[in-house]
């Protein structure tokens, strides 16, 4: 995989995000109408999710709409940033190049107190890994292939 | 199943089979459609019908390494036929035993009497399988970007089994250790020249993406395979040849693309306690062909899932019903699947030592052999009845079969 953007520079999202495998560009890479307040929201460094206006549930970044009450509209609510690592895995065998100068990385899963799962990289305080149920905060970085994301810090201990 | 369902188990059979292995290596590398070709034509022939008796075509979904819109209509040329009904069946991994449950109710509504199903692969030979796949398995914007391989997406899932019943490290080695003493037997193995395996090499075997070391993780099969199964009803089976081997139940259960969208679900089978990874769906389809078989697990004889990680070996059997829920470490640790002695389970290697190919039967194709008497590598003396289980996606489509060799 790799990607047009270098280190440092600021994405422009009108010309989508490319990410090719092998032979083969992959669809649903780029900002789309449905997602693309996430990433403005990136850019300020805030992490934004959607929430019904109806039922009031929060949501992933990337719903349409609502998949409970299949009535309501999303809007876009900035999450506290807060949250507990669910899963994760250290990787020592990258899936590109790009990835692989940074090995060992650790991504994970983490549930946001707002109650959405979100995939993402783990940074552990300290390095080694981290524990199921320890408290994480997000923060954004630019990670290998230069794109800004939100990363969570752990920090050990159960919440 | 709707309580007038035509689809009772043993309506239908699988009256002609064929698998065609390649290799790397061999004197020609050879494409996919080449040998979903191959392999239709010789399960027809193995059926006894004419081409013109084809009522449908099925295809598994287009292999990477052979990326046409309608793939389907490749072989339909290659073959020179004109069905009435033909399509890409595609549930990810599961949509080859989906394939066949399609086709058993295509039979059964009496529309057409024979379907030719194909299906396979041969990415290995042609594509970098380690690269592409990782960024299949995870949402391209919300997910990739994060550097995941396809291991370190199922590791969330080995994490969070580990946390909830306890199932250790040594216990999954232990699944990859007798995998490898079923391979060494068969011929087509990717992993029988290599010899058997302690816990001590798996867990000294480099990290992957923790907890999967390298012995954990099942290797890309060195070529390709693919296997093409011919399907009609059970007495038309039985009118051309004496050994149909019968579709006695199916079940499927699909529940997202990605891992967070599984975490969004709740509230219905099998997240109705709550969001979960590790509640898969091969629960509710092994439920639901056990019971159109009117079968027990111990009613089986053997059994192949697609485990293309250790843990799943354990976590599968548990979700299939072999033992009870969040049971499967100790059941595999304690010797429940051992080669010897053990429940015959992934008697072909399975995918850690098999070889995983993908969108494949050649477990199926494993099944058919046993419950016939003639497995290509270690028998399972007098078996008479199996179960297989695909899954595709990060073990987001599950389809489960149970085959038999005799109609009830
Ligand atoms: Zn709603």
């Amino acid at each position: 995989m790799t990607s047009n953007q270098s280190a440092g520079t600021t994405i422009d999202w009108s010309e989508g995000f490319r990410v090719v495998a092998g032979h083969m560009e992959l669809g649903l890479t780029e900002a789309s109408p449905e997602t693309q307040g996430f990433w403005d929201g990136v850019e300020r460094d805030q992490l934004m999710i959607k929430r019904c206006v109806r039922c009031g549930r929060h949501l992933h970044p990337r719903r349409m709409g609502c998949p409970d009450c299949w009535q309501g509209d999303l809007r876009w609510v900035e999450a506290t940033g807060g949250g507990t690592v669910y899963s994760f895995s250290t990787v020592h065998r990258a899936p590109a190049a790009v990835w692989q100068a940074s090995a060992p990385y650790c991504v994970g899963i983490v549930w946001l107190d707002e109650g959405v799962a979100l995939f993402t990289r783990l940074v552990p305080d300290g390095g080694g890994e981290p524990s199921i149920g320890d408290r994480v905060v997000v923060s954004f970085r630019a990670l290998e292939s230069g794109q800004k994301l939100p990363v969570f810090l752990v920090r050990e201990g159960r919440s | 199943m709707s309580g007038h369902s035509a689809a009772h188990g043993g309506a239908t059979a699988i009256v002609g089979s064929a698998t065609v292995v390649a290799r790397e290596g061999d004197d020609r590398r050879r494409t996919a459609l080449e040998l979903h070709v191959e392999a239709a034509r010789r399960a027809v022939a193995d059926a006894g019908i004419s081409r013109s008796q084809i009522g449908a075509v099925l295809t598994t979904r287009a292999p990477r390494s052979y990326d046409v819109r309608q793939f389907n209509m490749r072989v339909l040329n290659e073959l020179k036929v004109a069905p009435s009904y033909t399509s890409e069946i595609t549930a990810h991994g599961a949509g080859a035993l989906s394939m066949l449950q399609i086709a058993s109710m295509i039979v059964l509504s009496g529309t057409v009497d024979y379907v030719l199903c194909t299906s396979g692969n041969c990415d290995k030979l042609w594509i970098d399988t380690v690269k592409t796949n990782a960024t299949i398995e995870a949402d391209p914007q919300f997910e990739a970007p994060y550097g995941p391989s396809t291991p370190s997406l199922y590791a969330q899932v080995a994490q969070r089994y580990m946390h909830e019943s306890g199932a250790s490290v040594e216990q999954f080695a232990r699944a990859a250790v007798e995998s490898r003493r079923w391979a060494v037997h068969h011929p087509d193995a990717a992993m029988a020249h290599k010899g058997e395996i302690t816990v001590d090499d798996v867990l000294s075997s480099r990290l992957i993406a923790s907890p999967l070391h390298l012995l954990d993780c099942a290797p890309w099969y060195p070529g390709g395979n693919s296997s093409a199964m011919v399907v009609t009803r059970s007495e038309r089976a039985e009118s051309h040849r004496d050994d149909p081997v019968y579709l006695l139940g199916w079940g499927q259960s699909n529940t997202h693309e990605w891992l967070t969208d599984r975490l969004g679900l709740d509230g219905i089978a099998p997240a109705e306690s709550g969001p979960n990874l590790t509640r898969t769906g091969a629960i509710a389809a092994a439920r639901q062909a056990f019971a159109m078989a009117g079968l027990a697990p111990g009613d089986l004889d053997l059994a192949q899932t697609s485990a293309p990680f250790s843990f799943l070996v354990p976590l599968m059997l548990e979700q299939i019903g072999f033992c009870p829920e969040g049971e499967g470490g100790r059941f595999v640790g304690g010797g429940g699947v051992d080669f010897d002695g053990g429940f015959p389970f992934n008697t072909s290697g399975g995918y850690l030592s098999y070889g995983q190919s993908g969108q494949g039967l050649y477990l199926l194709q494993e099944c058919i052999d046993q419950v016939r008497g003639r497995a290509r590598g270690r028998p399972v003396p007098g078996a008479r009845r199996a179960l297989v289980h695909g899954h595709g996606g990060p073990l987001a489509c599950h389809s489960i079969l149970i085959v038999g060799s005799e109609r009830g």
